[in-house]
């Protein structure tokens, strides 16, 4: 009901008052279909994953405006929502060099983070994703400012935001079966505000060929004063013939350093992981992609019960994950995954011993209207 | 206390800090630095693109911006050829001069005699510009009406006006002479083309279109189409297709080997070192050998 009252509400405004207002809008949809060995305990399913849509235009002389809203189910539960993804000013016209947004939106550090879910490259986030910043990235309300030093060809990022949201597991809305006191205590505010930096640099071979590396480092404090120092590199390397990517090669190393008080005493937690996903195209309509990720904690025998679990899997120890996908883009507009991965050395939810386990997956992605245009 | 208000104090002085921007103009397109180099000389003029790339299918590289970013003039080819990337490069530059509407922004098109306008667009048509074909910078005519949209926008830089005007006075008449040489003794030719890239330069050098190797534009031809084509071709008997260089070349094999209609391969923009009116008398000679 919610859901049609929203789309009527988009609807109408678009008709009435958007044609008038020369605003862009851009309606996107990620349907996936997900299927485990069925003696695993991990979901099977095919579903609607995302509905956006996004508006973006002028909003002065000095500021554009973004609005984007989503409508989204995940794996591994059965509510389905809609929520604001990003409602931001931004500015290139303040301050020479600079950019800034201010608002809610997904905060400028890493390489996923930087991207909606329906942009990146492949259907499933890799774990280190997931637990770090939720199935779809971290966002938040606050204040970020991106500014260029054309002299060294980088690009640092600052940010600051509330710290009441981060992502979906941790702050917002809950989505793990394993955090419901996370889910009742979500209206507390966080005791600090997050703060970020990013700093990029990029490398250009060619016009179409360039490698860019950024190294990132943030922290937070959450609603239970419980610190989170987050500190990560991002890759990318993309080289492009005529219409479509000849190479592609991404990766993100994070690492996390995590201290809580329990029982008056302080505890910390280490966790971290990577991925490394290469990608050839063929032409434009064909390309291949490999990816290995991995995720590592240090938490102890018997704590396993107190971690949440990401789409059924809990990881204990450590977490390999290989997949390969083939990738069909029908147009520019359109694309069609399929993946199939296998991960290893796992806790599943409700078992209590390691074991394997191999799923494959379906993505169809199509979207109408103006999308904005990509950065690289 | 005091801590805190230095650090918020430096970082607010090096946000405002901008170093001011030098005398630099930045294009989208080799051709338009060319012809920036013929009315402005003194200018610092750099090309984001080397000609060698489809000018559709790029990404916003923190290479691009950088450039954006120190200039204090943009030239665009406009037509949304360079809509998939070139916003995103405006916005990440934070550079307020460039912006759609400053004085820095510099769309070429206006004035240009635009072809191919589509009413009723909408995506099933393939990748086609509504507001019309993008490609006008092939066509000598066109490309004299973009240098004199470059020199009403070089008008607002701070550069000597009388000069400007006399320099364009004489490219004009350069063009004029060039399309004369070029065109002179030109008969029709029937010829095909991989996209629609050559609109506007079949219009100025007499070639007949008759067919296209796409059948929706920016989507690579079935064998079925291709096929039939080729049987279209015996009949249209056109001399040539027409390709860019970035065009599928197995399609295009494909072609030649179902129609025995030779195909040849153009760049559709000059290197940035390149003489325009060198490389526009090397496509034709290309072509009318």
């Amino acid at each position: 009901m919610k859901l049609l009252f929203f789309i009527c509400s988009i609807i109408f405004t678009n008709n009435v008052y958007a044609q008038i207002q020369n605003v862009n809008w851009f309606l996107g949809a990620d349907l996936v279909g997900v299927s485990a060995e069925s003696d695993k305990k991990l979901e099977s399913d095919y579903y609607l994953r995302e509905f956006e849509i996004y508006a973006y235009a002028p909003i002065d002389q000095t500021f554009d405006g973004v609005l984007s809203m989503a409508y989204h189910k995940e794996l591994e539960n059965d509510d389905e929502h809609l929520e604001v993804h990003e409602a931001y000013l931004k500015s290139s016209k303040i301050f020479n060099l600079t950019q800034i947004r201010l608002g809610k939106f997904f905060m400028g550090f890493g390489r996923l983070n930087r991207f909606h879910r329906h942009d990146w490259v492949f259907t499933d986030a890799p774990y280190v994703q997931k637990a770090f910043f939720g199935n779809e990235g971290a966002k938040d309300v606050g204040i970020e400012i991106n500014r260029n030093l054309i002299s060294m060809n980088s690009r640092l990022t600052v940010g600051v935001t509330s710290g009441n949201e981060f992502n979906h597991t941790i702050g917002g809305h809950n989505h793990g079966a394993d955090t419901g006191t996370e889910a009742e205590e979500k209206l507390e505010k966080a005791k600090a505000p997050t703060a970020y930096i990013r700093f990029a640099k990029y490398h250009e071979f060619a016009t179409t060929r360039g490698l860019e590396y950024g190294l990132n480092y943030i922290n937070r404090m959450d609603r239970e004063a419980a610190k989170y120092k987050y500190t990560g590199l991002d890759f990318v390397f993309k080289d492009r013939i005529a219409r479509y990517v000849n190479w592609l090669v991404q990766s993100e190393v994070w690492a996390l350093q995590q201290t809580h008080k329990d029982l008056g005493e302080e505890e910390t937690q280490y966790k971290s992981g990577y991925y490394i996903y290469f990608e050839k195209g063929f032409n434009q309509n064909h390309a291949f992609g490999l990816r290995y990720d991995s995720f590592q904690t240090d938490t102890h025998e018997g704590e396993a019960g107190h971690l949440s679990a990401i789409d059924g899997i809990i990881v204990k120890d450590k977490l390999s994950l290989a997949s390969a996908s083939y990738i069909y883009r029908n147009s520019e507009y359109m694309r069609t995954r399929f993946t199939v991965d296998h991960g290893q050395g796992l806790y599943l939810r409700d078992e209590d011993s390691e074991e394997s386990f191999t799923r494959a997956f379906v993505q169809l992605i199509f979207n109408m209207g103006a999308h904005p245009s990509h950065a690289f | 206390m005091r801590f805190k208000i230095l650090v918020i104090h430096s970082f607010l002085s090096f946000l405002i800090s901008g170093s001011a921007l030098a005398q630099t103009v930045v294009t989208t397109l080799p051709e338009f630095k060319w012809a920036i180099g013929q009315l402005a000389p003194q200018l610092k003029v750099q090309s984001l693109l080397s000609g060698h790339e489809d000018p559709h299918f790029l990404d916003a590289t923190p290479g691009f911006v950088f450039k954006a970013a120190k200039a204090q003039m943009l030239v665009l080819n406009g037509l949304q050829l360079e809509t998939g990337w070139l916003p995103k490069v405006l916005e990440q530059s934070g550079n307020s001069v460039i912006q759609p509407g400053g004085t820095g922004y510099c769309d070429a098109s206006v004035g240009v005699e635009v072809l191919g306008k589509i009413k009723n667009f909408n995506r099933s048509m393939g990748d086609v510009h509504p507001q019309g074909n993008p490609h006008y910078t092939l066509s000598l005519i066109r490309m004299k009406q973009a240098v004199n949209a470059i020199a009403k926008c070089l008008n607002n830089l701070d550069i000597d006006k009388g000069q400007l005007a006399k320099k364009l006075g004489a490219l004009n008449q350069k063009f004029d002479a060039k399309y004369f040489e070029l065109s002179k003794g030109k008969t029709k030719k029937v010829v095909y083309v991989f996209h629609r890239e050559f609109q506007y330069f079949a219009q100025d050098f007499k070639l007949e279109i008759k067919g296209s190797l796409e059948k929706v534009p920016g989507v690579l031809p079935s064998a079925t189409y291709l096929v039939k084509m080729a049987t279209q071709a015996k009949k249209d008997k056109p001399v040539l297709v027409l390709a860019s260089s970035t065009s599928s070349k197995r399609v295009l094999n494909k072609f030649k080997e179902l129609s025995e209609v030779k195909y040849i391969m153009l760049p559709l923009h000059p290197s940035p070192e390149q003489d325009y009116f060198e490389f526009m008398e090397s496509t034709l000679g290309k072509i009318f050998e």
